[in-house]
């Protein structure tokens, strides 16, 4: 193990989440993105921990033949993490791979941002893993590239590969001509309004604490929402879901969505039925919404893969927006030990219906 | 084959009034399963009964819906009816066509629809109703008391004179309560002290009757029949085993002027101490905040020296014991309102304006003032009490909108042992109503104006105010119309009647729901007045209304005879309509646990396999022993596993679509 970087033992004891303190983040750092060892010390992280046997598999991503488009990658010998790799490509939050690790013996690594370790965060709450059983390797998230912002960026040109700044990226396309972009312009979506970067609860961090972005656009987009009539905004959905193929990638890749049988794949009763009608669009979208409110990360995950582009965060977002305003809890996935304010109960709690 | 029988009751004409209960019948008749329809003027009568067992005969019925009153009233005697016929309870269900039809509607038509509508979606729950069977949970036939008031004294003295062991647990040194504190009761002015200590006698003599004074309510684990409960036993620094009750500790002890609790303050007592003189047990304890032992290290133990039996052990701890109990009766009892919202009327800010409890200690004979009415400030005989009613009653803006029922009564009795101690004196009464509703009460109330001449005055006391060494009330007397001003030497406020202030915190402990004034809740203001919520505990007192003493006795009498008739049983019959998990759908979130406020849900190791592996994990499973089947879990569940019998979704949803399709 590099001698930069230090793992904390894992937490012993209950896997109760009430039981468990916050992990406090080590103070002994690796390298940050952009930093020419940074990928050295990351692969040799990982290469320790599955070598000296305190973990047994290591979820990270994996170059593919698409530069822009690594790919999530299992990790379950020393000798496999030549090829790990981390860059500002790596979109897939892939913090829901912990599921398929349930009753896994052994202990999992996982490389993650910002957003997926709350994802993390949020299954440990969750009772879906033990905190002891996940070895959170953190990286403190410079932002994320958004290939398809980079592809119209370069035009009819295929991208050969993308060299990231700190404030621009340089696109170098098939035919060798380079170009360069402000950073700002080719980041994801959810990127731009990303206000908590940095892993909430980790092992080990790679980076220093990043600011992140404060754009209140989403905000913004829900306060016109809310200011509109409901026909208005009954029209703005109607427009929205009519265009969900029910493909399910938004629960599929949600950290809230841990139920082993779906709601929308029960049989008897049959909650949702299968017409395409707008009662039923209407009833999966807002049951979806609804159910993993208060224990939504807003990774947005669900936004970023919707083949059809309907804005989910801004759903997701507003139902956020009212459990903080009515129960004053953090954001799900940033505190150990949290649990819904939607699912608890507490004589204390606010009662806005007397 | 499902074979339903549709029952329409008139309810007399209840229900046949506002609705046609021939169509409905027929309507009924077209629904899927139903294989017969009828109507009868009483079904929960005798014949409607055997109606309903002749027609499950005779129609080879299997499934069986009542249209008729609120589930609430009779789901219990048709279950029964349709057992008896061989049908299983839970294959039966009531349509409510009255309070939630024929009550709150006049049109007929309408209601008529409403009523068929009602029984379409009870015929098509109950055509997805399964059989549900009860269990038998076994009773641990030792009762808890809480609280050692009349009420606890009562019920203690009926279960154990039923044979059955019994605890107290109360809070301070001796048992008595509220009612050892009062001078005379009305309205026979007969001596409180004289009634209630041969009963404090007799509890502390009873051989099934455990006395744990001086103690509380540490938690309450278990369910209906096996309670299993922590007693915090506090140390009293005396050993109750050696201590003869001779009284030569408190009697010496150096440091004497702390206030009594039991005289409201007015009195004192020293640090090791007895409440009273007639204390059951006879067994002092050391305050230990005020013991100079404990403050100066060591010093003083004069107690020790004195004893003679050497029963003063410094070094007793607190103890915590777990005991099991079959049933509990909560008889915690009430306090006086503190009144701070109402600075007006002075109370805490002139001493001579006090609460009733404050008076009866000073009428007293065991009083600071052996009975000698003084006021508080000077000591001197007051010639003219000013007595305030609903002193926090009754005033919905400032908190209490109940009325505490004794206040009438106990301000007429004190207006009246007034004139009798200080016959020169004046007695005030400023009143909002006059309730005097129980026997001989109104004949009491008209001794006191009549014969005694106690002044009544209607109307609210809006201001009391210092003026030379008198207190000038002033108020407005609505009869007359004009306001009024009355010179008092004593003013006493008829303060509220609220539970103890922990008793939330202490029904929270028990698992028993109480209301928004804290009293506890019982299960049905009418039929169910002595039972609360949750199986096997038990109301008496004033933690659950206020009352007066007779009413008190009464119920605590009803709360035994609740507590004898489980212990009677060989086995209970557990509640069939309980939470269960579908362990395949469980992911093990545990979501379910804390909202159960029965703390019925554990975790539970299950193998399963897993394509050719078998894997262990975690799920929900609830105790059928301590589910009360009130559903929180099945709310809480994201998952859809946890399901509540009799009330699954589907059950519920063929209900809407019945209705809404």
């Amino acid at each position: 193990m590099s001698e930069a970087i230090k793992t904390a033992a894992p937490v012993e004891g209950e896997p109760m989440p009430a039981e468990l303190k916050t992990a406090e983040i080590p103070t002994r750092r690796g390298p940050a993105p952009g930093d020419p060892e940074f990928l050295g010390a990351l692969r040799d992280c990982c290469r320790s921990l599955l070598a000296e046997g305190h973990v047994q598999r290591i979820i990270a991503y994996r170059e593919t033949p698409d530069s822009l488009r690594p790919e999530v990658a299992f990790f379950a010998s020393p000798e496999e993490t030549g090829d790990l790799v981390w860059d500002l490509f790596c979109n897939t939050n892939i913090c829901k791979y912990l599921l398929d690790y349930r009753t896994f013996e052994g202990r999992i690594g996982v490389v993650v941002k910002g957003c997926d370790a709350r994802g993390v965060v949020q299954l440990i709450n969750d009772m879906q893993i033990p905190r002891d059983k996940v070895e959170i390797i953190g990286i403190c998230c410079p932002g994320q590239i958004d290939p398809a912002k980079v592809e119209s960026a370069a035009g009819e040109a295929w991208v050969s590969r993308v060299v990231a700044g700190p404030d621009s990226v340089e696109i170098v396309t098939e035919e060798g001509t380079e170009m360069r972009v402000p950073l700002e312009s080719v980041l994801t979506d959810r990127c731009l309004s990303c206000r908590k970067p940095n892993p909430p609860v980790a092992d080990v961090v790679f980076g220093e604490d990043q600011k992140g972005r404060i754009s209140d656009e989403v905000f913004e987009q829900i306060a016109e929402l809310e200011r509109m009539s409901s026909a208005e905004r009954d029209a703005f959905w109607n427009r929205h879901f009519e265009r969900c193929i029910r493909c399910f990638a938004c629960r599929n890749v949600c950290p809230a969505c841990s139920c082993t049988k779906c709601v929308f794949d029960q049989q008897e009763p049959d909650w949702l039925a299968g017409e395409r009608n707008q009662a039923n669009q209407h009833f999966f979208q807002i049951t979806r919404a609804v159910h993993v409110s208060g224990r939504c990360t807003g990774c947005e995950e669900c936004d970023r893969v919707c083949p059809v582009g309907i804005p989910l965060r801004l759903m997701n977002k507003k139902l956020w927006k009212d459990v903080k305003d009515l129960f004053d809890s953090p954001l799900p996935g940033t505190k150990l030990g949290v649990r819904s304010p939607l699912v608890m109960w507490d004589p204390k709690d606010a009662d806005s219906f007397e | 084959m499902k074979r339903i029988g549709v029952f329409v009751c008139h309810c007399g004409t209840n229900i046949a009034a506002t609705v046609d209960v021939e169509k409905v019948a027929e309507s009924a008749r077209h629904l899927p399963h139903v294989v017969f329809a009828t109507t009868y003027k009483f079904m929960c009568a005798d014949p409607g009964q055997k109606l309903i067992a002749d027609a499950i005969r005779e129609h080879a019925l299997n499934r069986v819906v009542v249209a008729a009153c609120s589930p609430h009233m009779h789901e219990r005697t048709f279950r029964k009816a349709v057992e008896r016929a061989g049908v299983n309870p839970y294959l039966m269900e009531v349509a409510n066509v009255r309070e939630q039809c024929s009550w709150v509607h006049r049109d007929k038509p309408v209601g008529t629809e409403k009523a068929a509508a009602l029984v379409a979606a009870a015929v098509a729950k109950v055509a997805r109703n399964v059989p549900l069977e009860s269990g038998k949970l076994p009773v641990e036939r030792r009762a808890l008391v809480v609280g050692g008031g009349i009420a606890g004294i009562q019920a203690a003295l009926d279960i154990a004179e039923s044979g059955y062991h019994v605890t107290i647990v109360e809070r301070e040194q001796s048992v008595g309560g509220r009612m050892a504190q009062l001078d005379k009761t009305f309205p026979t002015l007969d001596c409180s002290s004289c009634i209630l200590t041969p009963k404090m006698v007799d509890v502390g003599h009873h051989p099934m009757i455990e006395i744990c004074s001086y103690s509380e309510i540490e938690s309450v684990e278990g369910y209906v029949g096996n309670f299993e409960v922590t007693i915090r036993r506090k140390a009293t620094s005396v050993d109750p085993d050696v201590c003869t009750g001779c009284g030569e500790c408190w009697n010496r002890c150096p440091v004497k002027k702390l206030p009594s609790s039991f005289n409201m303050d007015l009195g004192h007592r020293p640090a090791i101490y007895v409440d009273f003189p007639q204390a059951i047990p006879n067994v002092p304890v050391i305050d230990r905040a005020n013991c100079t032992y404990y403050l100066r290290d060591g010093k003083c133990r004069v107690c020790e020296k004195v004893c003679p039996t050497k029963a003063i052990d410094f070094t007793l701890e607190d103890r915590l014991v777990k005991e099991r109990f079959g049933a509990i009766v909560m008889a915690t009892g009430f306090q006086t309102a503190s009144l701070q919202q109402y600075p007006e009327w002075g109370l805490g800010t002139y001493p001579d304006v006090v609460t009733g409890l404050h008076f009866e200690r000073l009428v007293s004979s065991t009083g600071p003032t052996e009975g000698k009415i003084k006021r508080p400030s000077d000591g001197k005989e007051p010639k003219s009490v000013v007595f305030v009613l609903c002193a926090g009653s009754r005033d919905e803006a400032r908190g209490r909108s109940y009325c505490s029922k004794a206040c009438c009564m106990y301000s007429a009795k004190q207006a009246i042992l007034l004139r009798e101690k200080i016959p020169q004196a004046q007695a005030h009464v400023f009143y909002m109503d006059i309730r005097t509703a129980g026997k001989d009460y109104e004949e009491f109330y008209m001794r006191a104006k009549e014969e005694y001449g106690v002044n009544y005055i209607r109307g609210r006391v809006a201001k009391v105010y210092p003026e030379k060494d008198h207190l000038v009330v002033r108020g407005e007397d609505t009869l007359l119309g004009r306001p009024v001003a009355v010179e008092a030497d004593m003013v006493v406020l008829a303060a509220a009647i609220e539970p103890r202030a922990d008793a939330a915190a202490l029904a929270q402990k028990v698992g028993i729901s109480y209301n928004r004034d804290h009293f506890f809740s019982e299960a049905h203001p009418k039929l169910r007045p002595v039972e609360s919520n949750t199986g096997g505990v038990f109301l008496a007192g004033c933690c659950q209304g206020p009352k007066d003493i007779p009413e008190t006795v009464a119920q605590a009498s009803a709360a035994a005879a609740k507590v004898v008739q489980m212990f009677s049983k060989d086995a209970l019959v557990s509640e069939a309509q309980l939470a269960s998990v579908n362990e395949a759908w469980c992911i093990g979130c545990f979501l379910c646990q804390p909202v159960c406020p029965y703390k019925a849900i554990q975790p539970k190791e299950i193998e399963e396999r897993r394509g050719r592996d078998k894997i262990k994990r975690t799920v929900s499973s609830v105790n059928t022993g301590l589910c009360q089947g009130c559903g929180a879990c099945a709310v809480a569940c994201p998952s859809g596993a946890m399901r509540l019998n009799g009330f699954t979704d589907e059950q519920i949803l063929a209900e809407v679509d019945a209705v809404c399709l």
